[in-house]
């Protein structure tokens, strides 16, 4: 399709939606039929938006622009990323915190290994229990496949308690 | 300082909006059909501008930045926009409606016309008959290309030229 065109189109355009019209315009779209149809239409285009200005006008007020103002300044306190950058200090300080207790424990536990073990041997339950293993294995009558389930479910049975513990106290403190 | 700054730029930005919201909200209006998307529209327009707007730049610039923004979320929602936009008193035969457009001397005919385009069409005709851009600036808002703009206008206006010759809308009626 051969598209007919006029190198004053976008000049007749925007001098209309300017609201200017000089007479040589005039003269030239005259003449030309390209630029008649773009002067039709701009015309035409142009009185359609002074009825939909007068139409939206009359049925409701434009919002104020201190409201807009106020909307984009609250949205900007709240900016996801601001506040994401203000909490970043936080998270690190978090993640250093649980990196000393972690090896404050590890170091606890190296240094203070034979008090813990003796502690540990002194409960009644847990001395009965490493005799029993001990027995087992010796007489062959508990396989090592066994004893590794025992020992996983007394593990798994202390951090269920140590979970119980914990969430005890989040619940008082909160 | 800063509290200085941003009187400035409200003070800016409250005489950019007298000057460019009705024109802008009349655009979205007319072509997203329903009032409370093109009011969701109206809104965000300003809001995204705000965000990135560069108050040293030329007006004209400032303009068409705001109806890129516009054009951008008008095909964002292109889904949700009805098919025959703001006359809805007109279809239920609303006689001040009806008085408005023989006041005004617009075609109902010429007015279906333009409510039946694709939003995208009516959005082209728009920017370019009552705002003026160039097919390369609305080719920026839409996202095509200049030379695809140049051939949608060219259709667009041979089909509504017609229809207003049809109606014996010449150019002597103009003047």
């Amino acid at each position: 399709m051969k598209i007919a065109t006029c190198p004053w189109e976008d000049r007749i355009r925007q001098s209309l939606a300017e609201g200017r019209c000089d007479p040589a315009v005039r003269d030239h779209a005259a003449r030309c039929p390209v630029c008649r149809d773009v002067l039709a239409v701009s015309d035409w285009m142009l009185r359609f938006r002074d009825l939909t200005l007068n139409k939206i006008g009359d049925d409701k007020s434009l919002p104020a622009p201190g409201e807009l103002w106020n909307l984009f300044r609250t949205g900007r306190a709240i900016d996801l990323v601001t506040v994401k950058r203000a909490l970043k200090p936080i998270y690190l300080y978090r993640k250093i915190a649980w990196f000393v207790a972690a090896a404050g424990s590890a170091a606890l536990v190296l240094l203070e290994f034979e008090k813990i073990k003796s502690l540990l041997a002194s409960l009644p339950g847990l001395s009965a229990l490493a005799a029993m293993l001990r027995k087992g294995s010796e007489t062959g009558s508990v396989s090592p496949a066994q004893q590794a389930v025992l020992l996983a479910a007394l593990g798994l049975a202390g951090i269920l308690f140590l979970v119980l513990v914990t969430s005890f106290k989040r619940t008082d403190t909160g | 300082m800063s509290s200085e700054s941003d009187q400035m730029q409200r003070d800016l930005f409250q005489q950019f909006y007298v000057r460019v919201a009705p024109v802008l909200r009349g655009y979205i209006c007319r072509v997203c059909g329903d009032r409370a998307l093109a009011d969701d529209i109206f809104q965000e327009s300003f809001l995204k501008f705000l965000r990135t707007v560069r108050w040293n730049t030329p007006e004209r610039q400032q303009k068409a930045f705001i109806f890129k923004i516009a054009a951008r979320l008008i095909i964002d929602n292109i889904r949700r926009i009805k098919p025959d936009p703001l006359d809805a008193a007109r279809r239920t035969e609303d006689p001040e409606s009806a008085a408005i457009s023989r006041h005004k001397s617009l075609d109902p005919d010429v007015k279906s016309l333009f409510d039946a385009l694709h939003p995208r069409d009516r959005s082209l005709l728009w920017l370019a008959y009552v705002e003026g851009y160039s097919h390369e600036e609305i080719a920026a808002m839409i996202g095509l290309n200049a030379k695809s703009i140049k051939v949608l206008l060219f259709r667009l206006r041979q089909s509504f030229a017609a229809s207003l010759r049809g109606k014996g809308y010449g150019l002597e009626e103009q003047s």
